[in-house]
């Protein structure tokens, strides 16, 4: 029975896979067994670690030789597990965290009746045989009579992903136009918009930023449900719960953004904020560094001669080097191409209700989108010397072109969206005086202090900033998932044994091989016959072949005999010996392979299961 | 003066040099870690980050650094003779790789693949935070990894360690079946397939010589490889003269590997010495 039992499961779950592999249905089924194979290796991994303890701990414990060594295995062992495990030191992922939204638990169930929406439909009941996308799993339910769709309800709020999902569930018109319409049904109000949203994964009402008094009085006025009011007390408690952190003096020509400032209050060392700092408010308050703009020969020379200027002074290679770096920044024609490019008005999607009217009034040819119907709108040259002359111009606010470039010919929204995008892309000063001074100091040349205080001076002060307004951040938010980090994150202690113990250990030990490889080969090659010697000569040409020396040794001969010159020699030993051995090699593994298995799944070869004396 | 007193002083002297280089290095990098602050996070920082003021030595990864280099060092003593210093470094090499393996198996197979598979809801809301809380239909299949993973590990108790096989056949059985057909897709049938090349290349302009001649030796070879691994027929006459090529072939290709491994081997120990010398002691060529 202990020998009988896994002789069977072997050739079962062998058999099973192989026969599986020839079945299109259950190809899957292939897969799945490798996830479970990896289940049970990750096991096997724990069963090594309890192996490894037992016996180091016996012998700790015995005294016998060596006895120190087990200790310091088990301590190392122990502390690596111990601040792996618990991911000691880890801050949650910043990516799942949810920064600058506020959450008030609330499950689907809790949901108020007042936003539960229902479509009445006549669907084919085939149409659902699909599985339902998860993210919408909890939300959405049909009603089914007769093998018709009659109702889809959608309980909460829908999102453009759920909607996404949904629609993709099925490319027939008739769905996808319901689905339009219960999405439109079930879309979030637009006093709400952008601001508040149900999570359903995380059973969560959110709010970004702080919630006002408005937005407030919306949210109550929707139900008069226990959760929901419970759920709205909660968001507005924590979403208006005032965060102060110490800053040092702000940039000089930093100023509270509009958008931003019923929240922020400054004085002098302190800045209070009201709700949770997200993504785009730490953005917005980090953005008050200069940015750079082209750079006219003039000015170039202006920047070099001051730099070279200074204590220290630059040699011919450095004030090529930093002219060049000074040119290389954008240009006005790559601005004006982003505003052209913008400027092409885009076809319109129709909606699948769109089609589907179509399609019943009796089109048969049906198009997809609608063409659009004004020209295209290009810069005239009016507005090209505006920007070809404003860029340049160190006095000039970029953003502020708008207004004079509307007013110098036509115009779109989209192409002020381009232009705002374009020179969020642009690298601030600070960041442009970072990049020369580290392209001034490689080759081995130096920048005295003051260059370097000159270059640098603004990136301390951008870098300082950041960080504060990062810490500003951290410091409004509440943690969500305190164990959603990274288990090897930069900077945590288990990264530190990984980096510090686990990897130069390794790498040690395999660098020692060459050693031992090449004393092995000199006690073991001896060029005894013809075959000994080919191992040998082959393994001294590829060895002399990836060295500089070896490829200098053939340089010299003429363009007749390049054939033998080492790196070519090299490349045929690789590319036609070597993949012919190797092919060869292979097929016999690979033989060799089936035949190991099918003895294994036959119950021929049994040696897996050991002699049974344990 | 007896071994001890000659390695005692060897390595008091290396000490002392460390800590002098450390001491005395004008740029003072030697023998330390600069980091900066970004995003909350510190990470390494460069000479440029240190002019501007905005790194700090940190002293965990210094102490790390220190414990590298001694480490690589107490590995390398191994070439003279086994030694204490090697044995602690292997104790603890042991040690920290089996941790390493376990956390690494732990976090990234089975809290998704298995813990997350079936309670989707406790560990999106402990770990992962991305997960859908909604279990999936094939997740209930997931209790037969458990199950044969609990059995698994039977194998510490020694009277129910026969439990253990009965996983073990599943992995064998299942690397079995998974690696015959992965084996016959990939590895004979793919290279017998790239083997049938033009023993003749033409091109615009004619025979490419070249091409056809290192395609026919290609499938010569090959074929003399196999006709070698061939032990069902006695290898004489004309067969042994094909197998004898076969050998060469053979020979040359081991010559290969084994040039190709021992670059591999030196190129790690270069990145060791590398560590040691421009890592830690900032020895540089400028």
């Amino acid at each position: 029975m202990r020998r009988t039992v896994p002789l069977l499961i072997a050739a079962i779950c062998g058999i099973v896979l192989i026969v599986t592999a020839f079945i299109p249905a259950t190809v899957s089924w292939g897969e799945t067994a490798a996830v479970w194979f990896d289940i049970l290796a990750a096991i096997a991994f724990i069963l090594g670690g309890g192996n490894l303890l037992k016996i180091h701990l016996r012998r700790v414990s015995d005294q016998s030789e060596g006895w120190a060594y087990s200790l310091i295995t088990v301590v190392t062992f122990l502390l690596t597990l111990g601040v792996g495990l618990f991911k000691l030191g880890i801050s949650p992922g910043s990516d799942q965290e949810f920064y600058g939204e506020t959450f008030a638990h609330l499950t689907v169930e809790q949901m108020p009746e007042e936003l539960t929406f229902d479509l009445p439909v006549s669907l084919a009941a085939e149409l659902l045989d699909e599985e339902i996308p998860a993210s919408v799993r909890q939300q959405f339910s049909v009603k089914i009579e007769d093998k018709t769709v009659t109702q889809l309800r959608f309980r909460g709020w829908m999102n453009g992903g759920q909607r996404q999902d949904l629609l993709n569930l099925h490319q027939k018109l008739d769905w996808q136009c319901a689905i339009e319409q219960l999405a439109d049904l079930a879309a979030i109000p637009d006093q709400l918009a952008g601001e508040v949203r149900y999570l359903p994964d995380h059973r969560a009402l959110s709010v970004s930023g702080s919630l006002n008094e408005e937005e407030e009085t919306f949210l109550r006025n929707i139900s008069d449900s226990q959760s929901w009011q419970r759920a709205t007390d909660r968001l507005v408690e924590r979403s208006r719960a005032v965060t102060s952190y110490p800053i040092s003096t702000p940039p000089e020509s930093f100023l509270v953004p509009q958008s931003y400032e019923d929240r922020i209050i400054l004085t002098e060392n302190n800045i209070d904020v009201i709700g949770p700092v997200g993504p785009e408010m730490k953005a917005a308050l980090v953005d008050v560094f200069p940015r750079t703009r082209p750079f006219t020969e003039e000015q170039v020379q202006q920047y070099v001669d001051e730099l070279a200027a200074l204590p220290g002074g630059l040699t011919d290679v450095q004030k090529n080097t930093t002219a060049g770096l000074l040119k290389s920044d954008w240009t006005a024609d790559q601005l004006i191409a982003a505003l052209n490019d913008a400027g092409v008005r885009q076809e319109r999607t129709k909606s699948a209700c769109e089609l589907l009217a179509e399609m019943q009034a009796g089109e048969k040819n049906l198009q997809l989108t609608v063409p659009p119907t004004e020209p295209d709108v290009t810069l005239n040259a009016a507005q090209e010397d505006y920007i070809q002359q404003t860029v340049s111009n160190s006095d000039s606010d970029l953003s502020a072109m708008v207004q004079t470039l509307s007013t110098l010919g036509d115009w779109l929204p989209a192409q002020e969206a381009a232009l705002q995008s374009f020179l969020q892309k642009t690298p601030t000063i600070p960041m442009r005086n970072r990049l020369i001074a580290s392209a001034l100091i490689t080759g081995g040349e130096t920048l005295s202090e003051e260059q370097f205080e000159f270059l640098l001076a603004g990136y301390r002060e951008q870098h300082n900033w950041q960080e504060q307004m990062y810490g500003l951040m951290v410091k409004s938010h509440q943690v969500k998932y305190p164990w959603s980090g990274e288990y090897i994150a930069v900077g945590s202690p288990f990264w530190w044994s990984y980096e510090y113990a686990f990897k130069p250990l390794t790498a040690t030990m395999f660098s020692l091989l060459a050693f031992y490889v090449a004393s092995a080969a000199f006690r073991a090659f001896r060029a005894k016959n013809f075959e000994a010697l080919l191992l040998l000569g082959t393994a001294f040409i590829i060895l002399l072949g990836r060295t500089f020396a070896g490829v200098m040794l053939t340089s010299g001969l003429p363009e007749s005999l390049s054939a033998f010159r080492l790196e070519n020699i090299t490349m045929f030993i690789m590319s036609i010996i070597n993949t012919a051995g190797n092919r060869a090699i292979m097929i016999g593994i690979s033989l060799g392979i089936v035949s190991t298995s099918l003895k294994i799944l036959l119950g021929v070869d049994r040696s897996y299961l050991g002699s049974g004396d344990e | 003066m007896t071994e001890r007193t000659v390695w005692t002083i060897l390595i008091l002297a290396m000490i002392a040099m460390a800590f002098s280089r450390t001491m005395f290095d004008p740029s003072q990098s030697a023998g330390r870690e600069y980091v900066k602050q970004v995003d909350g996070e510190w990470v390494k920082a460069d000479l440029i980050d240190r002019n501007a003021g905005i790194a700090e030595v940190s002293y965990d990864r210094t102490a790390g650094l220190w414990i590298a280099a001694v480490f690589t060092l107490c590995i390398f003593s191994f070439m003279y003779r086994d030694n204490p210093f090697y044995k602690v470094a292997e104790s603890t090499v042991v040690g920290v790789s089996a941790a390493y393996y376990m956390v690494v198996g732990f976090w990234s197979t089975l809290v998704p693949n298995l813990f997350a598979k079936l309670m989707p809801g406790v560990i999106q809301q402990w770990a992962m935070p991305g997960l859908s809380p909604e279990i999936e239909p094939t997740g209930i299949y997931y209790i037969v990894p458990l199950i044969l993973g609990i059995m698994l590990l039977m194998r510490l108790v020694p009277s129910m360690s026969w439990i253990s096989l009965w996983p073990l056949a599943f992995i064998i059985g299942t690397t079995a079946g998974l690696r015959m057909i992965a084996y016959l897709e990939a590895d004979f049938l793919s290279q017998i397939e790239n083997s049938f090349v033009p023993l003749i290349v033409f091109t615009e302009t004619g025979i490419d010589y070249w091409q056809s001649f290192q395609n026919t030796f290609m499938i010569v070879s090959i074929l003399s490889c196999l006709v070698y691994f061939f032990f069902s027929i006695e290898h004489k006459g004309a067969v042994a003269g094909v197998s004898k090529f076969g050998i060469w072939i053979l020979m040359m290709t081991f010559g290969a590997m084994f040039g190709m491994t021992v670059m591999g081997r030196i190129a790690l120990l270069a990145i060791r010495l590398e560590f040691l010398f421009r890592e830690w002691m900032n020895i540089r060529p400028y």
